[in-house]
């Protein structure tokens, strides 16, 4: 099948970095005559190493293997930093190379420096030796255990978290709720009341579709919906559907009017409320802005009282890393494999993601699942990162080419999304915007940019942690982070913003519930849990999070 | 509980490869890490855990944080509390 030999254009970003050296000899010479000489350096630095006598002389022949991993370790991490750094500094120092071209070159350099790092190789891993010797070869064969389970299971992707410690619905995603709304795309979940009173506008939170709606409800000690309710809202969040094949027709616009806007509308009638707060986490946020969008041009915007964006991306322009992967070649591969299956299928994704931390996603797993023959660790974040969705194809393929490749949303009435085109500046909504200063995903200057898109009042936050853990940030007497929030009404320069604004202590979560509550009306007695027309259909997590 | 400054250097090295043979002392912080970032942090916290069964909140496993502040957490959770 054309372009699937290198969809990513791999190929083509390294010929650019090979041709832009080419203009320059005399630099590239240099550099290779750098190379040669470090890796002369690192060469004589080992022969030494290696003659020195070693301080306990082994004992048996185990001793002896570990001694000789810890040679060989030792030796190829002299060799691989001199490689890491050669190729860093061959991409950092390519003339005339477009920026675009550096990142991808960039990123995918990354990937050969952290696949060739030698703790991921068994004999030049001590630890994976000296485990081996220790258990006789045990820790090795369940190590292949692991590997054969994951291929069979988990379509060969490396085990993220002990899946026997988690319990969705038990220990994850428990607060307790009611599905009050079922759809062909989405469960509604309202959460029962905590407080004797509540504030009179719920919030609707609009969660992205790539993983389970959990995120915001992990163990209670970090749950952003137990959170909210203890502060007196009522909450509903979408749970969506992993969609098969018999959903490749759902398109962008089906998420917006089916799932989000019909979440607004169910919770303004349980609640008999006439407006609620708005919030969408990554494509959630993307999503609900649009639905601002159309909105506006229905004239019907008054159902939304203000709208928050949890590290989502409105302009693409810089995707961050994932752009080392979006090519034209790469969206026409994923159309091609998405119309033979009617699907983006959740392993692919979870790929892809992975690899903007491969580091810290896969090679640690790799080592201590298959070389040291343990189980992955406890933890619930990894636990729900390795739960991926699917994309029905209709979706995937309008999304990635809209938004990633030709960033329509940013220009006025050039994205046309049920029947209307979308102009944010007719968006008069307050906003409040969270970035996360790592977030590789969606980076926060990115995220920055929503504040002059959009026509209306704009605050903006930045959490100083990831995608994940700069949302999911919950307030702790320990907290050692620290965040940035002030208004950034039509601003464009997020550095600048940052520089103007004295950092806060701590979670950000609270300074979201103060600008929510001036405008959530008066505090009244909680609304009961579905109504007449949306009565309640079964416990929450419900069903949808289980497919 | 007595945690040694040798066992979480040890497991920052698990945690991070690169940074073996690099000087780590206790007023070392972990935004000094290399590669360090939000997931690097979990995957320390899973550490933490796995090696002496007290969860250390991500929040205080922050770019500011030292090893000597882990270390106290980990020895007592509750006098960090207050």
């Amino acid at each position: 099948m054309k372009n699937q030999i290198d969809p990513f254009a791999i190929g083509d970003a390294f010929a650019d970095l090979n041709s832009a050296w080419q203009q320059d000899r005399e630099a590239f010479l240099q550099s290779c005559q750098a190379f040669n000489k470090a890796m002369q350096a690192a060469h004589e630095k080992v022969i030494s190493h290696l003659h020195a006598p070693p301080p306990n002389e082994p004992a048996n022949g185990g001793e002896l293997l570990v001694h000789w991993a810890n040679n060989l370790s030792w030796s190829s991490r002299q060799y691989h930093q001199v490689m890491c750094d050669w190729l860093t500094r061959y991409v950092d120092e390519a003339p005339a190379l477009s920026a675009e071209t550096r990142q991808k070159a960039h990123f995918w350099i990354r990937q050969i420096q952290a696949m060739l790092a030698p703790a991921n190789y068994f004999w030049t891993n001590p630890k994976a030796v000296q485990r081996f010797v220790k258990t006789k070869g045990d820790s090795l064969q369940q190590g292949l255990r692991n590997w054969m389970d994951d291929v069979k299971t988990h379509h060969g992707l490396v085990s993220l978290a002990d899946q026997s410690s988690y319990k969705v619905g038990e220990n994850l995603a428990a607060t307790p709720g009611k599905v009050i709304f079922r759809n062909e795309l989405m469960e509604l979940i309202q959460y029962a009341p905590q407080t004797e009173k509540v504030w009179e506008v719920p919030i609707v939170l609009v969660q992205p579709w790539i993983n389970k709606y959990y995120i915001f409800d992990l163990s209670p000690r970090n749950s952003f919906v137990s959170f909210l309710v203890r502060q007196g809202f009522s909450v509903f969040i979408t749970s969506w559907k992993n969609p098969g094949q018999e959903l490749r027709h759902i398109t962008f616009e089906d998420y917006m009017l089916k799932g989000a806007l019909q979440a607004v509308n169910v919770a303004r009638e349980v609640c008999q409320s006439q407006k609620v707060h708005l919030a969408g986490y990554c494509i959630g946020g993307t999503l609900i802005t649009t639905l601002m969008g159309w909105l506006a041009k229905k004239g019907a915007v008054s159902s939304v009282a203000d709208a928050t964006l949890f590290s989502a991306l409105v302009d693409f322009s810089n995707p961050g890393e994932l752009g080392a992967m979006i090519h034209p070649k790469a969206i026409d591969a994923i159309q091609q494999m998405v119309a033979e299956n009617g699907i983006l299928e959740d392993h692919h994704i979870a790929t892809a993601f992975r690899l903007l931390n491969s580091d810290d996603l896969i090679w640690r797993y790799v080592v201590n699942n298959y070389f040291y023959g343990e189980t992955p660790p406890r933890s619930d974040m990894l636990y729900w990162n390795s739960d991926s969705t699917n994309l029905p194809e209709a979706m995937c393929t309008f999304y990635l080419k809209s938004f990633y490749l030709e960033n329509r949303i940013t220009r006025p009435n050039a994205l046309q999304v049920g029947g209307h085109a979308i102009n944010l500046n007719n968006v008069r909504t307050p906003f409040y915007i969270v970035g996360a200063a790592k977030d590789h995903i969606c980076p926060w200057q990115g995220t920055f940019q929503t504040c002059h898109l959009l026509g209306g009042k704009a605050r903006y936050v930045l959490a100083e942690e990831g995608h994940i853990t700069g949302i999911v940030n919950p307030p702790s007497p320990w907290s050692k982070q620290k965040h940035w929030a002030g208004a950034a009404t039509r601003l464009r320069d997020g550095d600048k913003w940052r520089r103007k604004i004295e950092p806060n202590k701590g979670s950000w979560w609270p300074d979201w519930t103060r600008w929510l509550e001036v405008r959530s009306g008066s505090q009244i007695t909680p609304p009961a849990i579905g109504s007449k027309t949306h009565p309640p259909l079964t416990a929450a997590p419900g069903t949808y999070v289980f497919e | 509980m007595e945690v040694s400054a040798a066992q979480i250097i040890q497991g920052l090295e698990e945690v991070f490869p690169e940074c073996r043979g690099a000087e780590i002392s206790l007023d070392s912080v972990l935004g000094d890490m290399p590669e360090w970032d939000s997931m690097a942090a979990v995957n320390f916290q899973t550490f933490l855990l796995q090696q002496f069964e007290v969860e250390v909140p991500l929040e205080l496993l922050a770019d500011e944080t030292s090893l000597k502040e882990v270390i106290a957490f980990l020895e007592n959770p509750d006098a960090f509390m207050s």
